[in-house]
């Protein structure tokens, strides 16, 4: 029966690890959320390098490569190849001096005190596990004195034998070459993650930074001499212009709380957040051609422009249409539901996600035929963005998840979706090209799939956290606008970072 | 350190037992005779102090909320340490094992957590984490020190350096570990042991004592329902009053109306970083730091009357009026003044911060400086005279960013009563100055608690309110002798008072908690039974 109970100890964490992963992968809508990873993890480390160079790592290769560091210096304390500290209090101050410094290397990124608790937890854990495997006296007396500690050890062995490694071993003396076992799987799922980070690193390109200064820019309108982008935040809010001849910058409309906004015939249509209006505004004398009110309780609202009308999706499941020519209102529904991500289809339709409903919801423009579609996911699964390929007809729904899925809007139905790793905040789509671009934010790149079969083409590293993601297939190029921690001195810390994808196609 | 099997001598035994008393009252001199102290202390509290101390008080039924400061409860809290560790003292004088400690501390903690279920401390993030786990940390070491815990008495034993620790940090140890001292003192000192316990007690009742009387005095002001954090201007009109909303981050920054027939308020103009404008009647005047012009709109129809340019990126600019001249400084020191028709009649730089305008007697404008100055400039800007503050001396600003800034730490605001060409001054440490402007000097000062953050006054009624930002509550005050009038309490970090005489009301404005709305009317009732303030000048201090 011991043996058993030694086999059973030694094999329950090689085979936690596996399950874990097996069934991350395999859940649809996971217990641990993205969002919940995203906000431990989602920035990169600036790692410099040389005094010039500095080199992007996400957060994830810093801490899991310290991690193998300490367990390095555990296992060397432990066959005593180092020398020992005399005593405890000596110990715990070295423990915590070297749970201290991977901070140096990462960058949480958050606003004003914001990420202190962010860094306070992952110190102590980094502390209590050096504290816990340093063969300290005192644990090692308490250990003895109090036998409830080894059942409590046994009952949370989920976690105990994985942050009490030296303990776990110790129990399992008796086992053989077998207690080796739960060690051995541990460092190389360590190496395994490090590894799949460095891959990333290795074959991923880099992005440039623009010289603009920016708070927290979204919503990007290329042509041939510039973009258009929307500045959010700020005293100088609203519609900005980026003049690629001269290689400067200028507010042109004012606007509040400006996440997107459309450019078509010589017109902004745009929602301004100041006094909860839509607007149409001529893009030459910059001057009001109408303006709408719309209800306060309809949440950040989108517009889709079609020939001739104007769709306005509030996040709080408004629906309103409007009459592009005069602003007048044309149709009004308000849904119990959040709506999200609406895109406009090539048959005219709008389609737009609900993801309390697990459904995609299909409308005219004049909101009198509507058809939902049940999304094949899990309800609450996070949708993070939508994109169209208007020649293949097919709509695009990025889950945070890693999901994406394709509805045909021609033939109606789902095709078999791609899965990529967790993380996706946006994706967008080169129809001529054939790419699919998805950003994910919890590991720092872009990935670039084939539209076609999903198949992995090639990633380019982002250096910050952004929050808008565009393609500019003429000049092959990616861009995308990172916001700045926000209520800081600095001034407008945010910025745009472009890079060009010819790599793919000359590929 | 006095063991109670050891014989003491009569002398060391007095000294024990009367330094406590002795440095209490001694302090208390001290604070009262050094002109300097009190001033560098509450600047310094001032630029330490994250947080108004304000504090929540839930009675049944349970949308009745009491609104106290974070000090009464403090205080209380001290109290009621006081009375249970006596308690505890007469019964387990001493604990007996080190389990009996864990408990004990558990309790403890326990204890002093409770406390801030009835304190708030108002601020973002982390910092209110630090300030609570600071009232909670000093709480807890109280009742930690004077429970008799088995360890201490074990570490007083066998570790000598902890009585020379406690010995020589006698000033804070006595009052902190009281009834250790008084335990030490027991064989030795007889009912002379007492005094030290009667003296932290005593000054514990005393200040509760004060601080309560404050609420007794007190009316409440209303939170007024309109979704704004920041504001710092209202001025009223025949149906509800314009105020500024002029938080950046904020969407619907701006100008708001807040409609006394509704009750409600919505957005009205926008503008950027608009803290301080100027009403009429019919026209407002602000700058907007969108595009950095200085605008004068139709009130009703919204249309621009005029735009001036102002010199760009000056920082956060306030604009004042006054017969038929509007003033505006931008904090990175710059001046400009213009006709109500448009017309620019000076415009000045400065290498200092400049900030609260005035449009004052003569056509003249005052404004204070970084360097503790008050300036004084004809209408062209040609031609000023700098007045400085009649500070006490050895005033020291604390100083956290660039030197320009320090100013802040000592002085925020001002206010101008025209009636008798009086600038009024704030200061950090309570005590306001007074300059006629008409006859050049400083007149007399009035003196109210420490911790103002603004002060407005109303010459109709003959009163001045001061926001006391450190204490959580609006001093009102007779405008001539300081004599204090009554108290308003407003449950958030105060900012800037704003009143309408007509009414007899105002509207205290708040960093991240809207507006705050207040009736006075009862207070001019209180008067006479006010509180009376000396008056002294500054130069009788010197």
């Amino acid at each position: 029966m011991k043996r058993l109970g030694d086999v059973w100890s030694a094999l329950r964490t090689p085979l936690l690890l596996l399950g874990g992963l097996f069934l991350l992968m395999q859940s649809h809508a996971n217990a641990v959320s993205a969002m919940f990873a995203r906000l431990l993890s989602n920035q990169s480390a600036p790692l410099v390098a040389l005094s010039r160079l500095v080199l992007y790592v996400p957060n994830t290769v810093v801490v899991l490569a310290y991690a193998v560091l300490v367990i390095a210096l555990l296992e060397a304390m432990e066959i005593r190849r180092l020398p020992q500290p005399r005593s405890d209090r000596v110990k715990a101050i070295l423990a915590l001096g070297l749970a201290v410094v991977p901070w140096v290397f990462i960058d949480i990124g958050g606003s004003k005190l914001r990420w202190l608790p962010l860094l306070m937890i992952p110190t102590a854990i980094f502390w209590m596990f050096i504290l816990l495997n340093a063969r300290l006296k005192i644990v090692e007396q308490f250990v003895a004195r109090h036998r409830w500690t080894a059942r409590l050890a046994e009952w949370t062995f989920p976690v105990s034998d994985m942050l009490w490694f030296t303990f776990h071993r110790q129990r399992l003396a008796q086992a053989g070459w077998i207690r080796f076992l739960p060690m051995t799987v541990y460092l190389l799922v360590l190496f395994a993650a490090i590894g799949a980070q460095a891959n990333v690193l290795r074959k991923s390109h880099r992005m440039v930074k623009s010289a603009i200064q920016v708070y927290d820019p979204h919503g990007i309108l290329r042509d041939d001499q510039g973009f258009w982008y929307a500045e959010t935040v700020g005293y100088d809010a609203g519609v900005w212009r980026y003049d690629a001849t001269t290689g400067s910058a200028r507010s042109y409309l004012r606007a509040s709380d400006l996440h997107s906004f459309a450019l078509e015939g010589g017109a902004f249509y745009l929602y301004d957040a100041f006094g909860s209006t839509v607007a149409k505004i001529d893009a030459a004398s910059r001057k009001a051609i109408w303006e709408v009110p719309v209800p306060d309780a309809c949440g950040a609202v989108e517009l889709i422009v079609r020939p001739g009308l104007v769709v306005a999706v509030g996040q709080a499941g408004c629906l309103i249409t409007l009459d592009a020519r005069n602003g007048a209102k044309k149709a009004e529904q308000r849904m119990a539901f959040i709506l999200q991500h609406p895109r406009a289809l090539p048959d005219g339709r709008i389609a737009v996600v609900s993801p309390e409903q697990s459904a995609l919801m299909l409308t005219n423009a004049l909101l009198t035929q509507e058809e939902t579609i049940p999304l094949p996911i899990s309800r609450n699964t996070r949708i993070t963005d939508t994109a169209l390929d208007a020649p293949r007809s097919i709509l695009y729904v990025a889950t945070a998840w890693g999901g994406i899925l394709r509805f045909d809007v021609r033939q109606h139905q789902w095709l078999a979706p791609y899965r990529i790793a967790p993380g996706i905040q946006a994706i967008a789509v080169d129809s001529h090209r054939g790419l699919l671009f998805a950003y994910n934010t919890l590991r720092g790149y872009v990935e670039i799939l084939d539209l076609d079969f999903g198949a992995h083409r090639g990633l380019i590293l982002t250096p910050r956290r952004g929050n808008t993601f565009v393609l500019d297939p003429g000049a092959q190029t990616v861009t995308l606008s990172a916001p700045g921690p926000q209520f800081t001195a600095l001034p407008k810390p945010g910025g745009f970072h472009h890079a060009s994808y010819t790599f793919v196609t000359a590929f | 350190m006095l063991h109670t099997s050891q014989r003491q001598s009569s002398i060391s035994v007095w000294w024990h037992t009367l330094r406590t008393p002795v440095l209490l009252f001694g302090a208390a001199l001290w604070i009262a005779f050094d002109k300097a102290f009190i001033p560098n202390l509450a600047v310094f509290i001032h630029d330490v102090t994250p947080s108004s101390v304000v504090f929540r008080f839930w009675v049944l039924p349970p949308d009745y909320f009491v609104y106290l400061p974070n000090l009464v409860v403090f205080l209380s809290y001290l109290l009621g340490a006081c009375v249970l560790l006596e308690l505890k003292h007469a019964r387990w004088p001493r604990n007996r094992t080190a389990q009996q400690d864990l408990w004990t501390a558990l309790i403890a903690l326990a204890f002093a957590l409770s406390s801030q279920l009835f304190m708030t401390n108002r601020k973002p993030g982390m910092l209110h984490v630090m300030h609570s786990t600071l009232q909670v940390g000093v709480l807890w070491l109280f009742v930690m020190l004077n429970a008799n815990l088995f360890l201490v008495h074990r570490a007083l034993t066998t570790r000598p350096w902890m009585s020379r620790l406690l010995h020589w940090t006698f000033p804070i140890s006595d009052l902190f570990g009281y009834l250790l001292h008084r335990d030490r003192l027991k064989a030795t000192a007889g009912w002379l042991g007492w005094l030290p316990t009667a003296c932290v007690i005593g000054a514990i009742v005393a200040a509760l004592g004060v601080k309560t009387r404050v609420l007794a005095s007190a009316i409440r002001a209303q939170r007024v329902q309109v979704p704004v954090h920041e504001t710092q201007w209202a001025q009223w009109d025949a149906n509800g009053f314009w105020f500024t909303n002029w938080d950046s981050w904020d969407s619907r920054s701006g100008i708001w109306y807040y409609d006394d027939r509704s009750g409600t308020g919505s957005p009205y103009i926008r503008t950027a970083d608009c803290r301080q404008a100027y009403y009429d009647g019919d026209h407002f005047y602000y700058h907007d730091r969108y595009d950095h012009f200085l605008r004068k709109v139709n009130a009703r129809t919204r249309q621009v009357v005029w735009k001036v340019p102002v010199k760009p990126f000056v920082g956060t600019t306030e604009v004042v009026g006054r017969n038929g001249l509007v003033v505006a400084a931008g904090e990175a020191g710059y001046i400009i003044v213009v006709s109500t028709d448009g017309r620019v009649i000076g415009e000045k730089e400065f290498p200092i911060l400049t900030w609260t305008p005035q449009a004052v007697w003569g056509d003249q404008v005052a404004f204070l400086t970084g360097d503790q100055n008050v300036h004084l400039w004809n209408s062209t800007l040609t031609k000023g005279e700098i007045i400085p503050l009649p500070l006490p001396p050895g005033v020291k600003p604390f100083v956290w960013g660039a030197p320009s800034d320090r100013m802040r730490s000592v002085t925020n605001w001002t206010d101008y009563v025209e009636d008798t060409a009086t600038l009024y001054v704030q200061t950090f440490w309570g005590e306001i100055y007074r300059y006629n402007v008409k006859e050049r000097r400083w007149l007399t000062s009035l003196k109210t608690d420490p911790g103002l953050r603004s002060i407005r006054a109303d010459s109709q009624h003959q009163l001045l309110f001061a926001w006391n930002y450190y204490q959580g509550y609006i001093s009102v005050l007779d405008l001539e002798t300081g004599r204090r009038v009554g108290y308003i309490l407003a449950n958030a970090l105060g900012r800037y008072i704003n009143l309408d005489p007509q009414r007899m009301q105002g509207v205290a404005n708040t960093r991240g908690y809207g507006i705050w709305r207040f009736a006075y009317e009862k207070l001019l009732a209180h008067r006479a039974n006010g509180r009376a303030y000396s008056a002294y000048t500054p130069d009788s201090r010197r």
